[in-house]
């Protein structure tokens, strides 16, 4: 994360209160997307497909994520929100995913069968 | 079927039958998805393998995929195989390659041995597309599982949802090693 870190600060501003703690979390959202974006773009150069399986986008916003320079990643990454976000938004998977029963694997598989089934229904939509 | 025809195309066939090969295919797999003489596959086989395939029948049975354990697998296979299908540019090896390597990395990140195998997952498309096998969607969590066609779709409850009093009871003995493997 620091290494990262170090690279944002060359292009965005640097934060105005320094120990302030919104700045500091606003900084590690930076970390986040940027963290997130290069991995997008590396997942999508080794293996397209299944980059987009993994990722749970469309193509089309696959192809504008890899055609975006560095530059371009740095300024994306710069913003207060987070890019990326939860995409099983509903309690059913969490509460499988999050099953208290540790060594029992059913709901976990479950939970794979559901957020595989979903990402294949939001790719055809 | 056509012969492939370019030297390229010709490569690029060879490439698919490696890695369904390695995935561990039988060669009828290969016979039906390839586009290369059947000598050429034998000595391919060999080559990576270093054994003659095996002979004897495939695997030929639907019901198979609709005991408890076999339908979970197949069912979280097929789940990623439509998205995989739903590609653009995706053909119907690669998808099968492609959905059948996504299934198997999180059947291994569960500690779960590997039920389907590269075969049977193509058998489980071929059944699909000749409309043996459908997907029907669970009435109490809404997930797609394998079933046959004419299931009783407004009824249906998958077998996680509604879990058979011995389900996975068999499988006690191969999960004492993986389960402490498991949390990674």
């Amino acid at each position: 994360m620091t290494q990262v870190c170090d690279v944002v600060d060359l292009d965005v501003s640097a934060p105005l209160a320094e120990s302030s703690p919104m700045s500091r979390l606003s900084e590690e959202i930076r970390d986040a997307n940027l963290t997130y974006l290069m991995l997008a773009q590396q997942m999508l150069r080794v293996d397209r497909a299944e980059a987009l399986y993994r990722l749970g986008i469309t193509s089309e916003v696959a192809d504008i994520l890899s055609s975006l320079t560095t530059a371009q990643l740095l300024k994306i990454a710069g913003s207060s929100m987070l890019l990326a976000r939860f995409r099983f938004d509903d309690s059913l998977v969490w509460n499988l995913l999050s099953s208290p029963k540790r060594d029992d694997v059913s709901p976990r598989i479950h939970a794979a069968i559901l957020m595989a089934g979903r990402t294949a229904a939001m790719a055809a939509s | 079927m056509a012969r492939a025809k370019s030297v390229l195309s010709e490569a690029r066939q060879i490439e698919i039958a490696s890695e369904l090969i390695r995935l561990d295919a039988r060669l009828q797999v290969l016979e039906a998805e390839v586009q290369l003489s059947r000598e050429r596959l034998l000595r391919l086989y060999r080559e990576i393998r270093g054994k003659s395939p095996p002979k004897g029948m495939l695997p030929f049975s639907t019901d198979w995929f609709m005991t408890w354990q076999p339908n979970v697998h197949a069912s979280l296979f097929m789940n990623v195989h439509r998205h995989q299908i739903g590609l653009d540019d995706a053909t119907a090896v690669e998808a099968l390659i492609r959905a059948y390597r996504l299934y198997r990395e999180q059947v291994g990140q569960l500690g779960l041995p590997e039920v389907l195998s590269i075969t049977r997952a193509w058998r489980l498309t071929r059944f699909f597309d000749a409309g043996m096998l459908g997907m029907t969607a669970c009435t109490r969590c809404g997930g797609e599982f394998v079933t046959h066609t004419f299931e009783l779709a407004h009824q249906y409850v998958c077998g996680l949802c509604h879990m058979p009093s011995r389900a996975g009871k068999t499988r006690r003995p191969a999960k004492a090693e993986p389960a402490g493997a498991a949390p990674r």
